[in-house]
């Protein structure tokens, strides 16, 4: 009826299983199609139901529970080496052939018909007049049970496999972060604008607070500048009164004591007042070249002490705030290098008196101060000497000095500003004084000059020295300059010598400067006035420079703060810079930083559920949730679903019924079905239930051509055994029935494998 | 006993729990975790499914995390 013919390493063990010798002749023999097979544990009894399953391919189809089909799957494993022939008899005389060489996967599966093979006609083809009906009747009660027991683990597998995606999220998001976020880069460059922005305001209010301060400190010296020359006029006058006097005294014809005394008064009187007057035009200038240089700041004097560079730079600068060519600022910077040293040379040889042992040098000095005289005022003689001699046009420069003054000048001054605008004659004054003063230094060398070029013919160019000579000549008021000259020589020699050359140096150039930052000053002020909304004449203001003074320390703070906020700002852009490129998009990037807080948040719970949760040896709960812990009693209602579904979300009720499971309550005990009826776990009747489960299923089989195994019915007592083996003979009589195993434990004495013919 | 089938519809049960946790059914106070689920849209909560189940079967950290780039820049 049935030949078996196979051999089975499991795992590649070099141990080969075949068939029971003494079963293999009785399914070979026997008239039966339904057999029992008893055997021990070990023997390998349920084997050949698996065998024949695999062979059929039966692990392929949904015709029996995942458990079974696992287990047949084993079979097929790699490692394992099977080949098997297997013939079955179909009630209808054809006959099914199933082999297998060892490296097959699978079968194959013929039918002979009158002695003709049809070769692998496939499982599909064999299963369209075949079923078969594999099941392993159990207790429901111990498989809840141990799926029970089975969470403690598969909690733990999750919190791990829960942690395990955290960990990699945390590298991911990680490896995101130290690449370039170019999100943050366009916010740092946001910020670093707008620190500029707030840079620019705040420094912009600096300097008008410290410009409101120099006009009023310049104002209250200006004042001072006035007082004097008003007590010098003063004196002036009482000394011209005595003088009148005194000569009329002198003049009459008497030569009495009376006069001589009068005489004698007068004249001390006039000494007096013109040692005070004398005294007085000293410190009106001297008061004055404070001021200038204060204007110019008080660094910018101490380093004209020390050498001439500063004055140089200082000028450069000033050519750079009026904007020329570089090309320009670059010659003008040759032409001003050595005003300087021309002026100190100046300076001393008339302190020292010794114009002449000085020719050589100051030859070189007047031919410098020319060209700074010609900057300022010029002829088109000169200008065009100088252009061919030095490939400068002094024209263009003086062009956009006047421009850059022209433009202050346009301003309008408040009306409390009056006092200042003043100052700008006492400027325009000193311009001229000092330019006569230089004048007279270049006429007194006239001679020299002369005799020098005598001496040097070639060495000045001839045409230079023709227009500078005419220029000197030219010179409508050269007697004006003399006088005030004069008067400066006077001065200059009652000073310390080393002071004059040290403070008493400035050039026309600084005097222009002098000129236009004043203008700029008033400006500000009156910027400052209007803002602060003040009426009070700026000279007597104290109270506008507490506040300025107060401003500026304030805008100073500021300015240090936002320097150091900028310096940070531009470190962190420099720092996100240089990161990596990563191909992740700034949404990407937020995407998955909204996955990664999922986990990092929710590791926790996974965590909470896998210690709270546990399950002792009968599957009963260790610990039971508190009243008020939701996530526990919602997690176990998950649970008892999955319970539901590990017995196919249905159970066997009363005699026939079966009925379709919603899920299962762990907490108390009961199944739900999908009608709401409840059932208590232990109402249900283990054997009673399988039976009827088993017997609905026989009953189901409707094909031609029936295949029925049946393992491990040791559960299911004999009188409930035979109602099943009465429903498989009725197959068998129907003449539909190709084969029937049952498979139960060996009673205990009786040999370890057996099979039995049931007829 | 639990079959692999079940075992993984089982954790995606698990996995749609955590990610349905809110404060009225659960009792959920950590505002952060409450403000992790918030956040999440459909497409988001897929990409966590997909991940949890790829980490299951891999065990080599550097493939694991390739994978999860890969994934997050076809996003």
């Amino acid at each position: 009826m049935f030949e078996i013919n196979y051999s089975f390493q499991l795992n590649n063990s070099g141990e080969t299983f075949q068939f029971n010798e003494k079963s293999k002749q009785i399914f070979t023999n026997s008239k039966s199609r339904i057999f029992e097979i008893r055997a021990n544990n070990g023997e390998g009894k349920s084997f050949l139901i698996d065998l024949i399953s695999f062979a059929l391919e039966l692990h392929s189809t949904e015709k029996i529970s995942p458990q079974i089909k696992e287990k047949i799957s084993r079979l097929g494993k790699s490692k394992n080496i099977l080949s098997y022939q297997l013939k079955l008899n179909f009630p209808d005389g054809r006959i099914l052939k199933l082999e297998k060489e060892e490296k097959q996967s699978k079968s194959s599966i013929s039918i002979i018909e009158n002695g003709a093979e049809k070769i692998n006609i496939g499982a599909n083809n064999l299963y369209r007049d075949v079923d078969i009906l594999y099941d392993i009747p159990q207790d429901p009660l111990s498989r809840i049970s141990l799926i029970l027991k089975d969470i403690n683990q598969f909690n733990q597998n999750f919190e791990i496999n829960f942690a395990n995606v955290y960990s990699a999220l945390s590298r991911v998001v990680e490896h995101i972060e130290n690449t370039r976020d170019n999100l943050k880069i366009k916010q740092y460059s946001q910020k670093e604008n707008s620190i500029k922005l707030k840079l620019e305001h705040a420094k912009s209010e600096l300097e008008k607070y410290v410009d409101l301060v120099k006009s009023v400190e310049l104002t209250n010296s200006l004042e001072k500048i006035h007082s004097l020359k008003r007590s010098i006029l003063e004196l002036e006058k009482v000394k011209n009164l005595n003088k009148k006097n005194f000569d009329q005294y002198k003049n009459l014809n008497s030569n009495n004591t009376t006069r001589t005394k009068k005489l004698v008064e007068l004249n001390d009187d006039i000494k007096k007042k013109e040692i005070q007057i004398s005294s007085l035009i000293t410190e009106y200038y001297l008061s004055k070249f404070k001021i200038y240089f204060e204007i110019l700041n008080k660094s910018y004097v101490l380093d004209l002490k020390q050498d001439n560079s500063p004055f140089t730079d200082k000028i450069t600068n000033i050519i750079s705030n009026y904007q020329f060519a570089y090309e320009d600022q670059e010659k003008f910077k040759v032409l001003c290098g050595n005003i300087n040293a021309v002026n100190k040379t100046i300076i001393n040889s008339i302190n020292s008196k010794n114009l002449s042992g000085n020719a050589s040098r100051l030859k070189d000095s007047i031919l410098e101060l020319q060209l700074i005289i010609e900057a300022i005022s010029i002829d088109q003689v000169k200008s065009d000497l100088i252009s061919k001699e030095l490939g400068i046009d002094i024209r263009d420069i003086k062009l956009k000095i006047e421009t850059k003054l022209n433009q202050f000048a346009q301003n309008e001054y408040l009306s409390d500003l009056e006092f200042l605008t003043k100052f700008e004659k006492e400027i325009s004054e000193f311009v001229n004084e000092s330019y006569f003063w230089k004048i007279k230094a270049l006429k007194t060398s006239k001679k020299d000059f002369e005799k020098l070029e005598k001496e040097e013919s070639g060495i000045i160019n001839d045409e230079l020295t023709k227009g500078y000579l005419n220029y000197i000549d030219s010179s409508k008021n050269i007697d004006e300059f003399n006088i005030e000259i004069g008067k400066l020589k006077n001065i200059i020699i009652k000073l310390n010598p080393e002071e004059i050359s040290s403070n008493f140096y400035i050039s026309l150039d600084d005097l222009s400067y002098i000129s236009s930052i004043t203008k700029k000053y008033f400006n500000s002020a009156k910027t400052i006035l209007k803002q602060l909304k003040i009426e009070t004449p700026i000279e007597k203001s104290t109270l506008i420079l507490q506040i300025a003074k107060r401003e500026i320390i304030e805008k100073e703070k500021e300015i240090e703060s936002l320097e150091l906020e900028k310096l940070i700002n531009q470190k962190n852009l420099e720092i996100e810079s240089n990161k990596p490129t990563e191909e992740i998009s700034d949404l990407q990037k937020l995407y998955i930083k909204k996955i990664f807080s999922f986990f990092d948040n929710s590791k926790s719970i996974a965590r909470q559920i896998s210690q709270r949760i546990k399950f002792n040896e009968t599957g009963e709960l260790v610990r039971i949730p508190h009243e008020g812990e939701m996530i526990e009693k919602n997690f176990l209602k998950i649970a008892g679903k999955m319970i539901s579904k590990s017995l196919d979300n249905k159970i066997i009720w009363k005699e026939s019924n079966f009925l379709e499971l919603e899920t299962y309550d762990i907490l108390k005990g009961q199944f739900i079905t999908k009608n709401g009826q409840i059932i208590e776990k232990g109402d249900l009747s283990v054997g009673q239930g399988s039976t009827t489960y088993l017997l609905q299923n026989i009953k189901k089989m409707k094909k031609n051509l029936n295949l029925i195994f049946l393992d491990e019915i040791a559960q299911i007592d004999s009188k409930n055994k035979n109602l099943i083996i009465n429903e498989i003979k009725n197959i068998n009589n129907e003449n539909r029935l190709v084969l029937a195993i049952i498979i139960r434990p060996q009673e205990e004495g009786k040999e370890e494998f057996e099979t039995i013919e049931i007829n | 006993m639990l079959e692999n089938q079940t075992e993984i519809e089982f954790y995606r049960d698990y996995l749609s729990f955590l990610l349905s946790l809110n404060s009225t059914n659960n009792q959920i106070e950590d505002e952060q975790l409450l403000s992790a689920l918030n956040n999440l849209n459909e497409d988001e909560k897929k990409f966590i499914q997909l991940i949890f189940f790829e980490t299951l079967n891999g065990n080599d950290p550097k493939k694991i995390d390739e994978f999860i780039l890969n994934k997050l820049r076809n996003v």
